[in-house]
């Protein structure tokens, strides 16, 4: 008797086992999270383009940083976890949104980055255009990366060089990684985006 | 239809006939043939005759003709030498009277280089007037690049058309 | 008889016209499907191959006819716009002509943007039937500047010289013709050189230097009544005329002080103010767009040099504007004041170049070897300058973003462009 009774809770226990994981697995515990304003503050990004050699290096400084980024968040979850113990819980849920904010920076970063190469590669930079040219574009992007708008809203003083610009993204058309962008964080910092053509 | 060939051919040649015409008559009057097209005049130019020389000039001065480097208006020693028999020449007929006209080859702008031509044909008016030859004797002209002696690209025939002309 | 007239002097313009070669486009065009306009085929025929000529020549499009589409819309409401994304076209361009009288044509034109799916202009025009060339090239400019944002030059015109051997004569023509070198009329018949010649800022009257009366003097012609009169007529040789921007004074140079000296002229009283003084040779003047600055090419550094002089400032020293080279001449100002066009010589070849004035280094913009007399659209895009080819002068063009193309005439030679300020 005894014996089929331990079947029973061994069994029963696997039972709940089973139907947390599958429970688990079909996102019945996942509470989705207040919906955030829709109206998102632009982020400016900036486009960096230099010719010939000068570009590469560029390049290399862009990706340096997000290692720094994540450098300084492993530090900071190093320097955290020794002092768990004597902090209160308001301070613990400041800490983690810290963590999630540089994580954040560094994922909004990364997808930027992307965004710069992208567009970089479809810039033809037109001839006989003095340096020094700056021009600002807004780009409204839906959830699958998909350009559905481009405006210019600061002329650079040349008509060719703002053409150029608009040229550019429109050969974009769509940025295929969006589908990689969290929703939040596409919603807060990839849906409208100004744009600084600044070639150096 | 013979008729109308006829005069499709005078009036053809007619333009070029009147030109002739009043090439032979030396006179200063431009006239203006119009011809009315949809709002726009064509102009036909009357070219005034140069001035008639005097045979025995001709003779004496047929071959004055000095060369310049290029960018250049000064005489070379060669050029000093063909100019010492035009002045001879001039200092012998005191009534004589003669045009020089500068030229420069084809390379550069047109204006520029109706100036150098300019400069030119003065460099050789000076240095006759050095020489004794009053300037009133002398009239000094340009054509630029737009008489070319030599229609090749390369030096020589750049070489050939850097030159003033004595008439 | 009329008609042998008319005939006889039709077979003449027709002896030396230009020929509009498109070599080369710029690097990034836009691509544009040009449906046929809709209307009597004898007349769209026409419009339609101007507009197509007219849009390839400015090198900014790539031009799709009907032959090359998937789907040809009858009318705005069923253009099928995946057809074109599929394409890459980034514009359509669709439009008709009426007959509204037997005076008067209609043309409209509609500008749609195929990204956006939506249609970004619509435009009605009013013409003559027998100035069809001037509607279809009002109509390009229309569609250019829709699309680019410029300001378009297909409406303007074109001056310039020709020379050809008529039975062993030699004929100079000053002509006058739309700006893809079509529809000549010649403004001055010589059997002596013409040069230098310049529009005035109304584009209503012509200067330019003439040998007829055997050595170089200016006149000025009025276009539409073939009136003329010489510059300073007591004066000996005089050259290189150009106007000033409001068209009251006229900048020259006189041979009298024993070299080239520029001098201005005001045309009302003719009162005659010198501007240079030096001995060596000054000339080709040229006005800034604002009349405040006169650009002119001196030999006072021992090669020809650019140099400005400052009209505004009283007693104001020439100074120099070219360093790069030993021989930079006939400038002229970009219409933003931004920079400047002229001939330098780099190596052994003559080239058209621009620089830019906050910039120091000088911009090549063609590559031959005796490239000469170049002179700039209106909008500023656009260069149009002489060069030599097997002997021959034959005129060419360059934009600003690369695109080229050539007009050089049937029979003989064309030489000394000038381009007309925009006409409306």
């Amino acid at each position: 008797m005894q014996i089929k009774s331990d079947y029973l809770i061994a069994s029963f226990i696997s039972f709940l086992i089973h139907a947390l994981i599958i429970l688990y697995l079909m996102d019945f515990f996942y509470s989705e999270k207040k919906v955030r304003p829709i109206l998102s503050n632009p982020i400016n990004v900036n486009l960096l383009y230099k010719e010939d050699n000068k570009a590469i290096s560029k390049i290399e400084i862009i990706e340096e940083k997000p290692s720094i980024n994540s450098i300084n968040t492993i530090e900071n979850i190093i320097s955290f976890s020794p002092k768990i113990e004597s902090t209160n819980i308001s301070k613990l849920i400041r800490e983690d949104q810290l963590i999630k904010s540089s994580s954040e920076d560094h994922q909004v970063n990364q997808f930027s980055n992307m965004m710069i190469q992208l567009i970089q590669s479809a810039w033809i930079k037109p001839q006989n255009i003095q340096d020094g040219l700056v021009c600002n574009l807004r780009m409204v992007i839906n959830k699958n990366g998909r350009i559905v708008a481009v405006d210019l809203i600061k002329s650079s003083g040349n008509i060719r060089f703002d053409n150029s610009a608009i040229k550019a993204i429109s050969r974009v058309e769509t940025f295929s990684f969006f589908n990689e962008i969290p929703f939040n964080l596409y919603q807060k910092n990839f849906k409208n985006i100004v744009i600084t053509f600044n070639p150096l | 239809m013979i008729n109308i060939k006829n005069v499709l051919n005078k009036n053809f040649f007619s333009p070029f006939v009147f030109l002739i015409l009043l090439n032979s008559c030396s006179s200063m009057n431009v006239t203006e043939e119009s011809v009315y097209d949809g709002g726009i005049q064509t102009v036909e130019a009357s070219v005034k005759d140069n001035t008639s020389l005097n045979y025995e000039t001709k003779a004496i001065l047929a071959n004055a003709t000095v060369y310049f480097e290029f960018d250049s208006f000064k005489l070379s020693s060669k050029s000093i030498q063909t100019l010492r028999s035009a002045v001879t020449a001039m200092k012998e007929n005191s009534s004589i009277k003669i045009t020089i006209s500068g030229h420069a080859d084809e390379r550069g702008t047109r204006e520029y280089n109706l100036a150098l031509g300019q400069r030119r044909a003065e460099s050789v008016r000076d240095y006759l007037a050095v020489n004794g030859v009053s300037k009133s004797r002398v009239l000094v002209k340009s054509y630029g690049e737009e008489r070319l002696i030599a229609e090749g690209s390369d030096e020589s025939s750049h070489s050939k058309n850097r030159r003033a002309e004595i008439n | 008889m009329k008609i042998f007239f008319s005939l006889l002097f039709f077979t003449q313009l027709i002896f030396s016209e230009l020929v509009l070669e498109i070599t080369q486009g710029s690097e990034d065009p836009y691509s544009i499907a040009l449906i046929e306009f809709s209307g009597s085929k004898k007349i769209t025929n026409e419009i339609n191959s101007i507009i197509n000529t007219d849009l390839l020549r400015t090198g900014e499009f790539k031009i799709f006819r009907e032959s090359q589409l998937l789907s040809i819309p009858t009318n705005e409401e069923d253009i099928k716009f995946e057809d074109f994304k599929l394409l890459g076209i980034d514009f359509i361009i669709t439009g008709s002509l009426t007959n509204e009288d037997k005076f008067n044509i209609s043309a409209s034109y509609q500008v749609f943007n195929v990204q956006k799916e939506k249609k970004i202009r619509t435009s009605k025009i009013f013409g003559i039937p027998n100035k069809l060339r001037q509607l279809a090239h009002y109509i390009s400019d229309g569609i250019y500047e829709e699309i680019t944002g410029l300001k378009g030059v297909a409406s303007t015109k074109l001056l310039y010289v020709t020379e050809n051997i008529n039975d062993d004569k030699i004929i100079f023509n000053l002509v006058v013709a739309d700006s893809d070198g079509s529809n000549e009329q010649i403004l001055l018949k010589s059997s002596e050189p013409i040069i230098s010649p310049s529009w005035s800022p109304d584009s209503k009257k012509v200067a330019y230097v003439s040998f007829e009366t055997g050595m170089a003097k200016v006149f000025i012609q009025t276009i539409a009544t073939g009136k003329r009169e010489m510059v300073l007529e007591n004066s000996s040789q005089i050259s290189s005329p150009s106007w000033s921007p409001n068209g009251k004074f006229l900048s020259l140079t006189l041979y009298q002080d024993g070299n080239a000296e520029i001098y201005i002229l005001n045309l009302k009283n003719q009162n005659l103010t010198r501007l240079t003084n030096h001995y060596a040779i000054d000339t080709e003047s040229s006005w800034s767009p604002n009349g405040s600055k006169i650009m002119f090419t001196s030999g006072r550094s021992g090669s020809p040099q650019l140099y400005e002089i400052n009209l505004r400032k009283f007693s104001s020293k020439p100074k120099r504007i070219t360093f790069e080279g030993n021989y930079n001449a006939k400038g002229s100002y970009l219409s933003s004041g931004e920079g400047i066009v002229f001939v330098h010589r780099s190596e052994n070849n003559f080239q058209i170049a621009l620089k830019y004035t906050n910039e120091s280094f000088i911009r090549p913009l063609t590559n031959s070897k005796l490239d000469e007399s170049p002179s700039i659209s209106p909008n500023g895009n656009v260069i149009i300058y002489a060069i030599t080819e097997n002997g021959m002068s034959m005129l060419s063009g360059v934009t600003l973003s690369g695109a080229k193309f050539r007009l050089p005439a049937r029979t003989g030679e064309v030489r000394e462009p000038s381009w007309s300020g925009f006409l409306r």
